[in-house]
Order: structure tokens, then C-alpha cells, then sequence
């Protein structure tokens, strides 16, 4: 994609540009030929239609990387297409498959004829009426659907009419609405593979626990055979949880496309283009987590794209290549999901007291809450004249979580272990206790506000607890949280261990409690409270600096 | 809770439960099960009579004191001395009622409740049922899924912080 600079404004491609092109869209037309024979063989439907659509946008941004425009827009009518079947249960399968082959076909002959023409445009005529035949086919049967028992649409005038009707009301159509907006499914798509891993791990577990049962009659639970079938089948109990929690795992490939979208389009909407690089789009996270996400980094995205790049003069200037880059990567480690969004922009951090310092604090203000929502710090590193990273990290799923058990006092707590980066261990810091009530903790020579846990859930305590607080400290640790911009040190009287458990979901009563993400049962039966610290913390910091102000 | 003030049947089998002396009753079919009491483990950021939650067989349950749902909370602040625990289960989630005693389940005819109707009452609106007239005594009917139903037990705003 890196090819666009060299293509430049002027219109003129040059063959040797247009000769990488064919090369990449000869492999992504041979993968789009691969998924329409698997769908043609009546493999799994969905997965082949999100194959396509992924090659659909990797064929999009190449296409407009390298100036053709047309190209590219042709492919935009067959995305929007993909995106109504992928969000509607069709049933037009046959009609869809036909529309994807003549596409197919289409874009070969287009590809053949810039070989000798880097200007060469192919007749869309025959396919733009397919697309708009099938499109209009598959509206009209999902808003039948939605209004079953209602009132019914008998043409295409009706159709959308109805949905003029609701861009009017100020709704968007719920076709192409956020999926948050989307009613909640009855039915998941679960890929075959994961029941059927699922199915195996029972069996084992049940073989499993027939040998236990076996040691158990004959007396044997001291032999070491008994020791090691339990430590087996806790083993495949751990097992289970990952298979199960896995169920509701999703790929953030169509995220990412979305977010990919949403930056090009917004620059080309600003007047400048971006280059727009994925990675690890294949990563996968709890679909409950899809849509904050979405709503987060593409308002992230925004600020980046609105603040954060020069123009393309001033780019040159300073050794850069005159198109921004965006670059969007996610990884899974350990059940941890770490998102980097990074361009290589002026580097202006939002510590900055300039008028665009402060527009881009105030522009990080909103996905900031919404992540610490789902108890996802945003960590935001900038470089002048090198580019900003932000840094998102979370567990996976919501619904297992590593946590560190710690106890303050006669209380236990767990503490989401991926909000906490560092844990100081006692003896390696010194506190100081400041006039007025801040009290600051000293850790290799640099200052950090200090709070205990049971201070920051509850409220503050009085100046002479906190005396003892910090006496009784010599003997804790130290958490340093990272929330918001800064990082705070919380301090707890024990580290008991560090687990990977299941979430207890909390009751609706209990949900609406400050500070509580859910609760676990450790070994003794007693339950244990998942405390937010991101959002507590958040909240300490806010109030103590709005008492600062005043 | 409408249902139970107006449909109260011929006869109807009540919990009749003791708090601080005071008798109270509910109808048996809003208590999925009467357990021992547990000492429940401290919930931060909730209302004093809210006591904390406990495992009840895998399941996180919160538990309330009866005064959770007194509408001037800070009346009768005598200490409990919690004995068994009654689970109900609410549209809110499963909750379950300390209470000091379980006094007896008997059953009540329609003519011996004196309905709540214009009675003063230190329940929540709707909460209370009426007045029952058994052989242990006068006992106040609430109904308690409908008000498990109704628990809020979040610290109000105000209250936090406000050291």
C-alpha cells in the first residue's frame, strides 16, 4: 500500500505500479474463487462470506493505494452488499453465491485488461444491476421479517420508502446500524471445530472422572496414581473453562475492517489520505466486548485522524513520507488482549497546554470512559515529531479474568491482574505523608499518590488511620495502577495468589454497586469481590483533583 | 405485590419469621428455601443494612436485613442477632432475608388479615400485605419477593465520599 506515495495526485499510474497490483489481486481474486467454491460445496456459509468480505477490503485499499478509484468504488457496492447478507439471516444464498461469481468474473476481465491499459475501466452496467437486484431482494426480505404481523411491503417504492421514512426520524436504517443497536440474537454461530473440542473435553473429563471413581472404591486416595488423575482432571477442568468461556470469542477482523474504513474515509473526508495497516486481525474477543470497542477506537481513531497528522508539505520537511500512517495490531497473550493503535504524526501529547493539546485531552475524554466501562485502561504515549501510541489491554473475555487475590485488614479482594503493570514488593518504597491529606509513596526516584484499597473503595479515612496506614505498610505491597493519565499506588496489607477464574456474573442489585466487576469463590467456599480499580481509581483522582480546584 | 393484597385466598400458608422481637410473616410461596445463617462477607459502597454476600452452593447472594426496606432506615437500630437466612427468589436476582427466628409456617385465612389499606406503614410502598392475626400474635404480611424485587443497595452518591 505503500505504493500510493508513488503513484502521487497527478492520475498518471505507471504500469510498474499497476503490474504490484495485479500481482496482490491475482492472490486475493484466487482466495475469493476459493470461498465461492466453498460455499458452492456447502461449507460453513458465514465463515466463507467473511472470507470474501476481508478479501473485498484488502482489495479495496490496494486498488485505491494505487489510484483506481474506480476500481475501488466497484468493490464498495459488492462490500455494502457482504455487509447486509453478514448482518441478516438470508436465506437468498443461491442469489448471493451468483451475484459473488459474476463479481468475480467481472473483476478478472478488469485485471486482464490493465495489464496492457493501466487507464482500462471494465462495464459495470450488467453487474451494478445484479448487485442492486440482490441488495434490494435482501432488504426487502429482512424488513418483511421485522415487520412480521405488521404491514407488508409489496414493492421496492415501499421499501424504501420505509426506510426514507426512518433516515427521516434521524434513524439509521438497522441494516447498516452499529451492532450495538442490533436486537439482541437468540442464536450464536459457533464454528464447528469449537463444539466439537468441546464435545472431546467432556468425554475426557468423564473418563476421567470414572478412574477417580475407581481409586476412590478401591481405597487408593493416597497412591500417587489417584494424585495425579486429580491434577489431571483439574487440568482438563481448566481446560473446559477456556472451551466454554471460547464460545463467545469472535474474530475482530470485521472491527478492524470497520475501524480501517472509518479512518480512510474520514482523512479522504478531511482532504488528505492515510495509509491504513493492519495486524493480528484474526485475534479473537468476547463479542460482548465488540461494540465499546467499537465505539471507543473509532472515536479514538477520529481524534488521531483530525489532530495528530501534518500536512503532507510539512511531512516532507521532516523526513517523513508525505501520507500519514495509521497502524492498528492486536494480540492475544495469556487470555490478555493488548490493542496498539499507532501513527506517526507530530506527536502531540494531550499534556500539551496548546489549544490542540486540549482539544485532543477532551477528544480522548469520551472512549477513556467507555473503556474504563469494561475496565480497559487507555495508556497514550507521544513522541514529539515521531507519532502517539495508544495502549489498550483486557482480558479476553469478561468472563475469566486473572486476578490478584490480595487481603487488607480481615478483608480478601481480587484485583484484575492486567490493570496492574507493576507490584512493588515491601521494603522498596518510602512514603511520605504531606500536609492537607496526600500522602505519596517513593519508588526508584519517582513520586506516586498513594491510596490503601480499603481507603479507595470506601471512604477516605481519617488522618490518624492513615498514620497507622502507612505504618502497617512497611510490611504490604504496592500496586501501581495505571488509570487514566497517571498512575496511582494502592496499597494492601498481603499478596495471597495469583488465579485465573471464572466470573461469577453479579446479581442486578449488586451490578449497580460502585466498584465491583463480579465476584470469585476461592478454595474455601468464601466469595470474594472483583474490585473495578480502573474505575475506582478514575473516580478517586477526579475527586481529589475537583477538591484541588476548589 | 397488587396481586397478593387483593387476591389474598381463603387460606394461604405464611413464613412467620421473628426480627428484633417483631413478628413478621410472608406468604410461603415467595421463599425458595430457609437456610442457617452465614456470616456474609462485606460488600464496600452499599447501604448499612445491606450485610454482604455468601456462597449459597456456587451462587454469589446478597443479604439483607429487613430494615433495608424501612422507609427511615435509621429507626430501630437495635443489633440483630441473625439465626437463619430466607431466599427469595426476585426479579432483581436471588436475595436472601436475615432473620432473627423462624417462628412457625402456618396458614391464614382471608378474614384474620387486616388489609394495609390507609394503614400506616414503615414499609416501602407496596411492600406490606396487611396485618395477620395468628395464635403467636399480631404479625406484619409483606411480601418479600416483591420487595427483593425493589432492593436498591448502593451507597447514594452523596454518601460516598464524603470524607
Amino acid at each position: 500500500m505503500s505504493l500510493e506515495a508513488t503513484v502521487g495526485l497527478s492520475g498518471h499510474i505507471p504500469q510498474e505500479v499497476i503490474n504490484i497490483f495485479l500481482s496482490e489481486a491475482a492472490d486475493l481474486l484466487g482466495q475469493w474463487d476459493e470461498a465461492c467454491f466453498a460455499m458452492e460445496s456447502g461449507s460453513d456459509l458465514r465463515e466463507a462470506l467473511q472470507w470474501i468480505s476481508r478479501t473485498t477490503q484488502s482489495l479495496r485499499r490496494a486498488s485505491r493505494g494505487v489510484g483506481l478509484e474506480e476500481f475501488a468504488q466497484a468493490l464498495m457496492s459488492v462490500d455494502e452488499l457482504l455487509r447486509i447478507v453478514l448482518k441478516t439471516d438470508s436465506e437468498e444464498e443461491k442469489a448471493v453465491l451468483e451475484c459473488l461469481v459474476l463479481t468475480h468474473s467481472t473483476l478478472c476481465r478488469w485485471l486482464v485488461g490493465l495489464r496492457t491499459d493501466p487507464q482500462y475501466v471494465e462495464d459495470m452496467i450488467q453487474l451494478g444491476e445484479v448487485i442492486r437486484k440482490c441488495k434490494s431482494d435482501l432488504l426487502e426480505a429482512n424488513l418483511l421479517q421485522s415487520h412480521a404481523g405488521a404491514k407488508s411491503i409489496h414493492s421496492d417504492a415501499d421499501l424504501f420508502a420505509s426506510f426514507a421514512q426512518l433516515a427521516a426520524n434521524g434513524n439509521q436504517p438497522k441494516l447498516f446500524a452499529d451492532e450495538s443497536d442490533m436486537p439482541a440474537r437468540a442464536s450464536l454461530d459457533i464454528g464447528e471445530r469449537r463444539v466439537n473440542d468441546l464435545i472431546e473435553l467432556v468425554r475426557r473429563i468423564s473418563t476421567q472422572h470414572g478412574v477417580l471413581e475407581h481409586f476412590n472404591k478401591d481405597g487408593q486416595r493416597d497412591s500417587q496414581e489417584f494424585v495425579s488423575a486429580l491434577r489431571s482432571s483439574f487440568e482438563l477442568m481448566k481446560e473446559l473453562q477456556e472451551a466454554s468461556v471460547g464460545m463467545n470469542l469472535v474474530s475482530v477482523a470485521s472491527l478492524f475492517d470497520r475501524l480501517s474504513n472509518h479512518a480512510i474515509e474520514l482523512a479522504n473526508s478531511r482532504g488528505f489520505a492515510i495509509q491504513f495497516e493492519v495486524e493480528g486481525s484474526r485475534s479473537e474477543i468476547d463479542r460482548v466486548l465488540i461494540s465499546p470497542l467499537w465505539e471507543s477506537l473509532a472515536r479514538i481513531l477520529s481524534s488521531v485522524v483530525e489532530n495528530n497528522f501534518e500536512s503532507p508539505d510539512e511531512r516532507v520537511k521532516s523526513g517523513k513520507m508525505p501520507m500519514g500512517v495509521i497502524k492498528l495490531s492486536a494480540e492475544v497473550n495469556s487470555g490478555l488482549f493488548s490493542l496498539v493503535i499507532e501513527d506517526d504524526g507530530r506527536g502531540q501529547g494531550e499534556g500539551d497546554s496548546s489549544p490542540r493539546g486540549q482539544q485532543i485531552r477532551s477528544s480522548l475524554e469520551a472512549p477513556r470512559g467507555i473503556l474504563s466501562g469494561i475496565s480497559a485502561p487507555l495508556c497514550v504515549e507521544a513522541q514529539i515529531g515521531k507519532g502517539t501510541r495508544f495502549e489498550i489491554s483486557l482480558p479476553t473475555t469478561p468472563r475469566l479474568m486473572e486476578v490478584e487475590v490480595v487481603k487488607c485488614g480481615e478483608n480478601l479482594f481480587a484485583l484484575p491482574s492486567h490493570v496492574v503493570p507493576h507490584i512493588v514488593e515491601p521494603g522498596t518504597f518510602n512514603t511520605h505523608i504531606l500536609r492537607g491529606d496526600k500522602q505519596l509513596i517513593e519508588y526508584q526516584g519517582k513520586l506516586f499518590p498513594f491510596v490503601t484499597l480499603p481507603e479507595l473503595i470506601e471512604k477516605p479515612v481519617s488522618q490518624r488511620r492513615r498514620v497507622q496506614a502507612s505504618v502497617a505498610l512497611e510490611k504490604g505491597h504496592v500496586f501501581l495502577v495505571r488509570c487514566s493519565r497517571d498512575v496511582i499506588a494502592v496499597g494492601v496489607d498481603h499478596v495471597l495468589s495469583r488465579q485465573r477464574i471464572v466470573v461469577n456474573p453479579l446479581a442486578k442489585y449488586l451490578s449497580e454497586v460502585r466498584g465491583l466487576l463480579g465476584t470469585i469463590i476461592i478454595g474455601n467456599g468464601d466469595p470474594v469481590l472483583i474490585v473495578d480499580l480502573v474505575g475506582i481509581a478514575g473516580a478517586f483522582l477526579g475527586t481529589r483533583r475537583d477538591r484541588e480546584a476548589a | 405485590m397488587n396481586s397478593l393484597k387483593t387476591e389474598i385466598k381463603n387460606s394461604e400458608s405464611y413464613v412467620l419469621f421473628n426480627v428484633q422481637g417483631e413478628l413478621y410473616g410472608t406468604p410461603m410461596l415467595t421463599v425458595r428455601e430457609i437456610v442457617p445463617f452465614q456470616t456474609p462477607r462485606a460488600v464496600p459502597n452499599t447501604k448499612k443494612n445491606f450485610l454482604g454476600v455468601i456462597n449459597l452452593r456456587g451462587d454469589i447472594v446478597g443479604v439483607v436485613d429487613l430494615r433495608i426496606w424501612f422507609q427511615d432506615d435509621k429507626q430501630n437500630m437495635r443489633r440483630s442477632n441473625h439465626k437463619a437466612l430466607l431466599v427469595v427468589e426476585s426479579d432483581a436476582g436471588v436475595v436472601a432475608v436475615a432473620v432473627d427466628a423462624i417462628e412457625a409456617i402456618c396458614s391464614l385465612e382471608g378474614k384474620d388479615i387486616e388489609s394495609s389499606k390507609g394503614m400506616p406503614s414503615s414499609f416501602a410502598e407496596g411492600g406490606m400485605i396487611g396485618l395477620g392475626k395468628f395464635k403467636q400474635g399480631l404479625a406484619t404480611l409483606v411480601d418479600l419477593r416483591a420487595l427483593c424485587s425493589v432492593v436498591e443497595i448502593a451507597m447514594e452518591r452523596k454518601e460516598r465520599w464524603a470524607g
